[in-house]
């Protein structure tokens, strides 16, 4: 199983302070992997980092061999990693269909965009029915779907998914949890950053528990779930 | 004699509108009040007249000429002023103080360059037709000036509209940061909106010099001050906002100037804009929405 993404003694700073400090981890291709922790631990400065919209004080962070962590964010996305950013990141003023159109921004290949857009309509059939909506009238569910669906629009190697669970119904978690599920089968890696720790470990192969900026414990999803000490601190005892 | 005041509101407002449009769009995807538009406006009618009278240069290429110079002027700006201070994270009032400069600049060196005398087209190089419609005078060059600011605004709500680049700098213009993630080249579309409306400031900078036939240094600063009272009576950002109220602050001043006071019109346009603000604080079509990080 080769690494896609290798995140070496990575330390993101906001000014004086340190978020993340000197975090390790990898992704296997075609895995799920989670990065699970409290709110603030962490998590998220790293998925920025990750696609350059922070830049790192310290470490590496390579995709597919390569040192990604001085490119600008859109080089990022060329070279495919793609991020649904938490808090979905919608453009509201938009419509639908113009979301999921610019998901394809550093796209040319027309007729492959279109195999993408009947992939994404095939997948979330809502989104087709409200094509011409402003995107900022769905509920939070269709959202976050339509904030999947764009990312899945640039045809990505590797997706990263910034807490997609936030504030949806119950039931609606369980439908996008699904749908990644679904999407990491056909053979997309996924980077899963999840409070929802309980859900996250259960479909993500591997896992890393991040706390106050450093890997405190990393494990398979299913052995993190049975650990005692997870348990206590994340899920409920 | 109502329909030729109608004319003349008509030629004057699209040419406020479209110095407007740019003046808005650069605040809506910038996020930046640039007040060095009026300026930019100015060096368009000077670059066309240099073009003119040192080049003998046919009119449309000194058009072209004034847009593709008062364009890279407004590059400039941004490569040279705006990137810097937008790469220290610089407060919001930072890059409007400095565009307050760059006018300054602009304006004493085209009284350096020019002079301080109010400058004008050689008369044989202005379309000189004029025809009656009713009773109306007709100048073909009102018919010229009307038809180059609604064919630009077209090609501008156009792009906007249907094009994945004008998608692109809708996405900015909501956030920034949703834009990044898309893989946008958001520096890159900051530079090519700053040419883009700088161009538009240019052109509408020469079309008022052909419609008033003078040009001066100072041109541009009351035209920045009708900028700013439209885009806010449109709602700032908003392009529709820009033209309505382009077209509206035209009408307002002609109609005033000719029916209340010649002296009193800007009094009586900018009265009129003040009472529609009371109604509509965000202006026209302004929304409450605020910008996301």
């Amino acid at each position: 199983m080769s690494v896609i993404l290798r995140v070496h003694d990575l330390s993101v700073a906001y000014g004086h302070i340190e978020a993340v400090k000197g975090i390790n981890f990898h992704l296997n291709s075609g895995e799920i992997t989670a990065l699970v922790g409290a709110n603030g631990a962490g998590k998220s400065t790293t998925l920025l980092a990750v696609s350059g919209l922070l830049k790192p004080a310290r470490g590496k962070i390579e995709f597919e061999g390569e040192d990604i962590s001085h490119l600008s964010p859109h080089q990022i996305v060329q070279r495919g990693v793609v991020q649904v950013a938490e808090g979905r990141a919608i453009l509201t003023t938009l419509t639908v269909a113009e979301n999921l159109q610019l998901g394809a921004y550093t796209r040319q290949d027309k007729t492959g965009i279109a195999s993408s857009l009947e992939e994404v309509y095939h997948l979330f059939p809502r989104l087709k029915d409200r094509a011409e909506q402003f995107a900022g009238n769905l509920s939070g569910g269709e959202q976050q779907m339509l904030a999947i669906g764009r990312a899945l629009m640039a045809k990505p190697k590797l997706l990263l998914l910034d807490e997609p669970s936030m504030g949806l119904a119950p039931l609606m978690v369980q439908e996008i949890f699904r749908t990644v599920v679904e999407i990491n089968r056909a053979g997309l890696s996924i980077l899963l950053v999840e409070q929802n720790v309980r859900q996250a470990l259960k479909i993500a192969r591997h896992g890393y528990v991040i706390e106050t900026g450093k890997v405190v414990l990393t494990d398979s999803g299913e052995n993190l779930l049975a650990n005692p000490q997870v348990e206590a601190a994340y899920l409920g005892g | 004699m109502l329909e030729q005041q109608l004319l003349n509101a008509l030629t004057l407002g699209s040419v406020y509108a479209l110095f407007a449009l740019g003046f808005t769009l650069v605040f809506g995807v910038l996020a930046v009040i640039n007040l060095a538009h009026g300026a930019v406006f100015m060096v368009g009618s000077y670059a066309a007249l240099a073009m003119v009278s040192h080049l003998n240069a046919p009119l449309w290429v000194a058009m072209l000429g004034a847009m593709l110079g008062s364009g890279i002027v407004g590059l400039l700006v941004d490569v040279l002023i705006l990137k810097p201070l937008r790469a220290r994270n610089a407060p919001h009032l930072a890059p409007m103080i400095a565009t307050i400069g760059v006018g300054i600049m602009l304006t004493s060196s085209a009284q350096g360059l020019f002079g301080a005398e109010v400058l004008r087209f050689p008369e044989d190089i202005l379309p000189a037709g004029e025809f009656l419609v009713g009773d109306v005078h007709v100048r073909a060059l009102e018919i010229a000036i009307v038809a180059i600011a609604f064919l630009l605004m077209a090609v501008l709500f156009v792009t906007l509209k249907r094009t994945q680049l004008g998608r692109a700098l809708r996405a900015i213009a909501e956030s920034p940061k949703a834009a990044y993630l898309l893989g946008i080249n958001v520096e890159g579309l900051f530079h090519v909106t700053s040419f883009v409306t700088a161009a538009l400031g240019g052109i509408a900078g020469v079309l008022i010099g052909l419609n008033f036939n003078a040009i001066t240094p100072q041109m541009g600063q009351p035209m920045l001050h009708k900028g700013i009272a439209v885009i806010i009576l449109g709602g700032m950002g908003d392009i529709r906002g820009a033209l309505i109220g382009g077209l509206f602050l035209g009408f307002a001043e002609v109609i005033s100037k000719a029916y209340l006071s010649s002296q009193m019109g800007d009094a009586v346009a900018f009265g009129l804009l003040f009472l529609i603000l009371l109604v509509r604080p965000s202006g026209l079509f302004g929304r409450k929405l605020e910008r996301k990080a």
